[in-house]
């Protein structure tokens, strides 16, 4: 899984340090679930898009085969 | 690595050397050498936690968060589960030791430290493959 964190977060001027406080985890997991080596809560990444104000696909996005049942 | 890491592990060292030199080198000499080292960077890392703890607290970041939670809670899931095979394995080899197999026998406090050793080295490594590799 892809994310457009890094590119929001540069339109918004926020740091990791920034949106790990407005989503009250620690800095590291920001790092982590920006660079994909996290897969967030559905909570936690339904707060990351609201901060945004985007929805959850919009900052999320999943690979080719990802979704399929 | 902080230096205030870097002080622990230099005392925890120094520490589990005067300890050999006073037990002297045989088996439960080493091991308490390693156990007295262990017992200070333990101690060392969970202070300065605290401090990172504290700092980070300070400047507003939670201190846990759901990742952490996942990692440590695996950490912990493995370090029973292999660590009690340590313990098996350890008592498995003592009493063969002590019946049939021509090997040196390990008394019982030379088994609980290495037991407990294992335990939390197998606690640590998968702390730190979790924290890197946690998706």
């Amino acid at each position: 899984m892809k994310t457009r964190i890094k590119e929001y977060r540069a339109r918004e001027g926020y740091t990791q340090a920034d949106l790990a406080k407005l989503v009250g985890v620690r800095r590291e997991t920001i790092s982590f679930v920006e660079n994909g080596e996290y897969n967030p809560s559905l909570l936690l990444a339904a707060r990351i898009a609201r901060v945004f104000g985007e929805g959850i696909e919009d900052v999320f996005l999943f690979d080719e085969g990802d979704l399929d049942l | 690595m902080k230096p205030r890491n870097i002080i622990t592990a230099i005392i925890a060292v120094i520490a589990g050397a005067i300890t050999i030199w006073q037990f002297g080198t045989s088996t439960f000499g080493i091991l308490s050498g390693v156990n007295v080292a262990v017992i200070i960077g333990i101690g060392g890392l969970f202070i300065g936690g605290i401090l990172d703890r504290r700092e980070d607290e300070r400047k507003g970041f939670v201190i846990k968060d759901e990742r952490s939670i996942l990692v440590e809670a695996k950490a912990g899931r493995a370090a029973f589960q292999v660590g009690n095979y340590i313990w098996l394995a350890l008592l498995w080899y003592e009493f063969l030791s002590d019946n049939w197999l021509p090997t040196p026998t390990i008394w019982s406090p030379a088994i609980v430290l290495i037991g407990m050793l294992g335990q939390i080295a197998v606690y640590f490594v998968m702390m730190r493959y979790y924290w890197k590799n946690q998706r």
